[in-house]
């Protein structure tokens, strides 16, 4: 299997380069950052995408412009292992799907998501991170997030707007916004029309350099329906929290 | 006919996948999911390590139907790791709520048990028409906190489902899965001699039966290191640790494991890592 990187900056690809050959029944980290320094382009790149390809549909190293393939595969799960490390070099890690035709046609789909992953002390930072990606080369939409943050009794603490740029992500530092709570756990909605974007929320601790990373799953996880009827909920829920 | 079809004749995937669309939804569900109501996973706690277990329990209602007021209440439900309930007790949710659980105040200090919580359906949304004409089923994907030292908190969600509360039932239940599996599954999470004092393999068994489970390491291409065989009674989280010494055997390369003999389809094992400065982190695989 080939292993693949996507580097971008500033919503631009910059390069894509195959960095490996995995063997089979292997699993392995690479690090993105040894990756991007050898390249001597760290200063440049803001966003990077690790692809996995099996070697039948790509003979060679060369990476080709487009590779067709007869039927969908039919993977269960598109996942991958992501981990981070803090200056203390702990590690805190998640794996999560990033769909196959993820933002495939322009201002289609919506995004919704909501999660308890707040913990407000001294001595956290909490970041709700939102990924704009698309499996489409040609796609060039920026999303406009409306997120709220709540108490415990469902009051609107704040809401706020922020913009996420097309292959690339925007991390939302909670703590900046210095919430007149004494609740030491929030919760949040965020919402966009047009685009789907992939939502974690990182938690990184100052006094022991823990490392909490989290995915949250998007409303259609929550309702067992028919594809039409959760689709439509969601809408409804998008078209008031947007 | 076409479920006939669909189940019994081998088919092509594309024809099977064409077949599965045109069977409505809850055709194809098995009986106890053919009303409406709630699924809800099984969660594990822990008290040792000087870690408290936090269910910061959202009202997942009010983002779903934000147009209605989703006030309701909730139940929680707590067990030793014999399937002793250790407490019980209802909980009330405003619209846009949360209730936050703190496990450590209903079980004893440098313990392990799991812990299930349900909030039912709000009147407001339960009398929306499609909830019972289309036999909606709504599941809770709750995420918990697992709070070190009382400073640094790391944040894991549901992976698996265990109950299934009908219509707007507050307390009784029934088992999700009917029959037991015996799934294997391989972590895709790599191991390698790192910064960890010991890795924390964790898994519950949500059938109820006691299971045995066997937990086999390898080296990068299927090299099997080592194999361990551990029992979960019935209801029960086990924990298994992979200490420094056990990583060692790595040397330079990396592996993975996987884990055998668990009883539901998405069973899957978590994983807490122990750092040397007292740092955790956690993932579900």
């Amino acid at each position: 299997m080939h292993v693949i990187l996507s580097i971008y900056g500033n919503s631009k690809l910059i390069l894509r380069k195959v960095i490996d050959t995995l063997k089979p029944n292997s699993h392995k980290f690479y690090s993105i950052d040894e990756e991007l320094e050898k390249l001597n382009i760290s200063d440049l790149a803001d966003f990077c995408v690790l692809h996995r390809v099996p070697v039948n549909l790509m003979l060679s190293n060369e990476i080709p412009e487009l590779v067709e393939v007869e039927e969908s595969p039919d993977f269960d799960m598109y996942r991958m292992v992501v981990q981070y490390t803090s200056a203390e070099l702990n590690k805190g890690s998640v794996i999560y799907e990033t769909p196959p035709n993820l933002n495939q046609n322009k201002n289609r789909g919506n995004f919704l998501s909501f999660s308890n992953k707040i913990c407000l002390t001294d001595n956290v930072k909490n970041n709700l991170v939102f990924i704009n990606y698309s499996t489409n080369r040609d796609f060039n939409s920026t999303a406009n997030v409306k997120l709220a943050i709540y108490n415990s009794h469902g009051l609107t603490l704040t809401t706020e707007s922020f913009k996420v740029k097309p292959f690339s992500f925007t991390a939302f530092n909670v703590n900046a916004l210095k919430l007149k709570t004494k609740e030491q756990f929030l919760t949040f909605t965020a919402a966009a029309d047009g685009l789907s974007l992939i939502p974690l929320s990182v938690s990184l601790c100052n006094s022991n350099g823990g490392v909490s990373i989290e995915h949250s799953h998007p409303p259609q996880a929550y309702i067992m329906a028919p594809w039409l009827v959760t689709a439509n909920i969601k809408k409804a829920a998008v078209k008031i929290l947007s | 006919m076409l479920k006939f079809i669909y189940i019994k004749i081998p088919l092509p995937t594309s024809l099977r996948y064409w077949i599965s669309r045109k069977i409505p939804d809850h055709l194809k569900r098995e009986k106890h999911l053919k009303k409406f109501g709630v699924i809800n996973d099984l969660y594990f706690w822990r008290t040792d390590n000087e870690i408290e277990t936090i269910a910061p329990i959202q009202n997942f209602y009010s983002p779903l139907f934000p147009k209605v007021n989703t006030k309701t209440k909730g139940h929680v439900w707590i067990w030793d790791n014999q399937g002793k309930l250790l407490d019980d007790h209802d909980f009330l949710l405003s619209h846009m709520g949360c209730y936050e659980l703190n496990i450590n105040k209903f079980t004893p200090k440098d313990s392990i048990g799991t812990f299930m919580w349900h909030i039912s359906i709000p009147d407001s949304v339960a009398n929306i028409p499609e909830v019972e004409n289309e036999k909606i089923y709504f599941t809770d994907r709750g995420y918990i906190c697992f709070l070190k030292n009382g400073v640094q908190p790391i944040f894991m969600h549901g992976i698996d489902r265990f109950s299934t509360f009908q219509k707007q039932s507050l307390t009784d239940f029934d088992l999700f899965y009917k029959r037991d599996n015996n799934k294997t599954w391989i972590a895709e999470f790599p191991l390698n001699k790192s910064s960890e004092i010991k890795i924390d393999i964790i898994l519950i068994n949500r059938s109820m039966k006691s299971r045995n489970f066997t937990l086999d390491v390898f080296k990068n291409g299927n090299i099997k290191l080592f194999s361990k065989d551990f029992m979960a009674p019935s209801k029960a989280v086990v924990i298994f640790t992979l200490t420094e010494n056990d990583l060692s055997i790595l040397e330079n390369d990396s592996g993975y494991f996987s884990i055998s003999g668990i009883p539901t389809p998405w069973g899957r094992p978590a994983i807490m890592r122990h750092f040397k400065n007292g740092a955790i982190s956690a993932m579900h695989c």
